[in-house]
């Protein structure tokens, strides 16, 4: 383990892992600033920004430091840490159950970036919070393969990677949620032409 | 009316899913630090009905494996085959010496005229990881400074960001320091030039107090370098998705320009950077204090324990993780010895087992602080009320109230003795006090109570 005077910002990944594992806290917290936000970023893409996601997120950190010994070096630690990230994820959607949820629009409102105009921000903040309400309607399996692959842009293989699946399941996944998204989106606007005369 | 299919608008959707860019800011960081050095450092939690059948099942294994010992030992000693556990004791005396465990070195003597248990007790095991925790928390605390100050990622790996983490990790633990000829290599006028201008971040935090506020000496040059665009200006990839950093953009916002005014003041001061903070706490602004106290990471240690006993109540976490971080950056400090005396009040509250021994260990610091004198009461009195042996409780209260007799701690002082006394049967004893409580405290709030007392101590 190299001692943490000799650490550089350029220091690998596995070297941190090893001396975190080993219990050394520097290392430690290098990892948490390293990943620190993207793991926030992603984890926010898979559950939504719900007023929980500090804990999960917290949550993630700690699965870290308990499964850092099992860590052997064989993935990347990025993938590791992400496998871990979708692990936390899965529970606490599996936990909260399938509901619309509502979403705070001060927190949708910190997604959206740039400087657009008060109209295109509110619009875009209902784009949001209509994706995150439909999100929040599939089973938690489906939802994490389509978000990792839809959205986040990974290949099926990446993503069964991370899923811990096999490429064909990731695939049917993203596929029925998809369809149930569809199906969703078209119930949810009959709904409401029902309503508008 | 013609619409687009459903398929599109959902692909719409996630393409607006795909363009958000989730930040982390600087507060949400720093807390979760300090809640994952608390989470990680608190010992395990296993339900009690678990702990005896593990327990039950080390002992097997160890029973186990000495029986087998012994018959493998037994074994060797009647065949003559060679040994392989080392040779066996000569003779009875031996055997008993080879039993017997070692005799460990007493343990420094404690103000009580205890030893301290040192080696394998409990105690140690849990000093030893909450010391961890400590060093965990402080290791969290520094690297959430280290992005505030700078940005995560804001550098490319290898180049030395925000003023060196070396410098700050050499300012916070003494076996953290870069190593020799690191930092003298980084020439001056780039230090300067990456080093964070701390009076630009508060004057960003608190624009309207910026002109009113004082500066250091080598502030100006700073803050008109804050004023220039940044190495990372225009670079997309440092500013879509990063946190909350203090100088990119700065030529682009409005209050740049009244900041670079701040140069030209005549009224600025210069012994330190700004003191003045808005007078008003609105719930942006108790915001903005919590990352500028992160931030504050430089500032002089008066500052940094201000910010820190700002948070003693809102976030006791980080407040905790803040004060450690000041005592291991300034340990011979009159702050340092206030900041140990909240540290242990701070973990008495908590109330947990191992934080008895958090406060202990910082009482023990505030003993040989040389700024003691000012914490020297609360502190004394704290040592007595986390004690729970009932006379060594009774013994140090006495103690307390000899050494300080004006405390304001005395009137509790003199009810805790009174009340350990009337509860150990002991009404001889306790009658006098109670009615020293009585003469002097009339109107105390325990007075009901002693009034109690005294009539079950009455003959």
């Amino acid at each position: 383990v190299k001692p943490a005077a000799q650490r550089t910002p350029a220091t690998p990944d596995a070297e941190l892992a090893s001396s975190a594992a080993a219990g050394d806290a520097t290392a430690f917290a290098e990892i948490y600033s390293r990943y620190a936000d993207r793991v926030f970023a992603r984890l926010t893409h898979l559950i939504g920004p719900t007023a929980d996601r500090e804990d999960v997120f917290q949550q993630v950190f700690l699965e870290l430091h308990r499964a850092l010994p099992r860590f052997r070096g064989d993935a990347s630690l990025s993938t590791f840490l992400y496998r871990i990230t979708i692990n936390v994820a899965y529970d606490h959607l599996r936990r909260r159950g399938r509901r619309a949820g509502d979403h705070d629009p001060t927190a949708l409102d910190a997604l959206i970036t740039g400087d657009p105009t008060p109209e295109d921000r509110a619009r875009r903040r209902e784009e949001l919070g209509r994706i995150f309400s439909l999100l929040g309607q599939i089973k938690p399996k489906k939802r994490l393969a389509f978000v990792l692959v839809a959205v986040e842009g990974l290949s099926l293989g990446e993503a069964a990677e991370l899923l811990g699946a096999q490429t064909d399941a990731v695939k049917q996944r993203v596929l029925h949620a998809r369809r149930e998204l569809v199906a969703l989106m078209s119930r949810d606007e009959r709904r409401i032409e029902r309503r508008v005369p | 009316m013609s619409r687009e299919p459903v398929d599109d608008r959902l692909d719409h959707l996630l393409t607006a899913l795909g363009r958000a860019r989730p930040r982390l800011d600087d507060l949400t960081r720093a807390r979760v630090a300090a809640g994952l050095a608390e989470a990680i450092g608190a010992p395990a939690a296993s339900p009690p009905r678990r702990r005896i059948p593990q327990l039950r099942r080390i002992a097997a294994i160890t029973a186990a494996a000495l029986v087998v010992v012994a018959v493998g030992a037994g074994f060797a000693s009647r065949r003559g085959i060679p040994r392989v556990l080392g040779e066996p004791p000569a003779n009875a005396h031996e055997v008993a010496a080879a039993r017997r465990p070692p005799i460990e070195p007493p343990g420094p003597l404690t103000a009580d005229g205890g030893r301290e248990r040192t080696g394998t007790g409990d105690a140690a095991r849990a000093e030893n990881r909450r010391f961890s925790k400590e060093e965990l928390r402080l290791a969290l605390l520094d690297a959430v400074r280290r992005d505030a100050l700078t940005g995560p990622g804001a550098a490319p790996p290898g180049a030395d960001r925000g003023g060196g983490p070396g410098a700050r990790a050499a300012e916070t633990s003494p076996e953290a320091a870069p190593p020799a000829g690191s930092s003298p290599a980084v020439p001056a006028q780039a230090a300067a030039t990456t080093a964070p201008p701390l009076v630009a971040t508060r004057a960003e935090l608190a624009p309207a107090a910026a002109p009113a506020g004082a500066v250091d000496a080598a502030s100006p040059a700073r803050v008109a370098t804050a004023a220039e665009p940044s190495p990372g200006h225009g670079d997309p990839s440092i500013a879509t998705g990063a946190p909350l950093r203090p100088f990119d953009d700065d030529s682009s916002r409005p209050d740049a320009a009244a900041r670079s005014r701040v140069v030209d003041d005549p009224g600025v001061r210069s012994e330190g950077i700004i003191t003045e903070l808005r007078p008003l706490r609105s719930s942006e602004s108790v915001v903005a204090d919590d990352i500028a106290a992160i931030r504050l990471g430089h500032g002089s240690v008066a500052e940094r324990y201000a910010a820190a006993e700002s948070l003693l109540r809102r976030d006791p976490a980080l407040a905790r993780a803040m004060l450690s971080s000041l005592i291991a950056g300034a340990p011979q400090a009159p702050e340092a010895a206030q900041a140990l005396l909240d540290l242990a009040n701070l973990a008495v509250k908590s109330g947990g087992t191992n934080d008895i021994y958090v406060a202990r260990m910082a009482l023990d610091r505030i003993a040989v602080h040389p700024f003691r004198a000012g914490v020297a009461m609360p502190a004394a009195y704290l040592r007595c009320a986390i004690e729970r042996n009932a006379a060594l409780l009774r013994a140090c209260l006495t103690q307390f109230r000899a050494r300080f007799p004006s405390s304001p701690y005395d009137v509790t002082a003199l009810a805790r003795i009174a009340f350990s006394l009337v509860g150990a049967g002991d009404c001889a004893a306790a009658r006098p006090l109670i009615a020293e409580y009585q003469r002097r405290y009339p109107s105390g709030d325990a007075t009901a109570m002693v009034q109690t007392w005294h009539d079950r101590c009455s003959p």
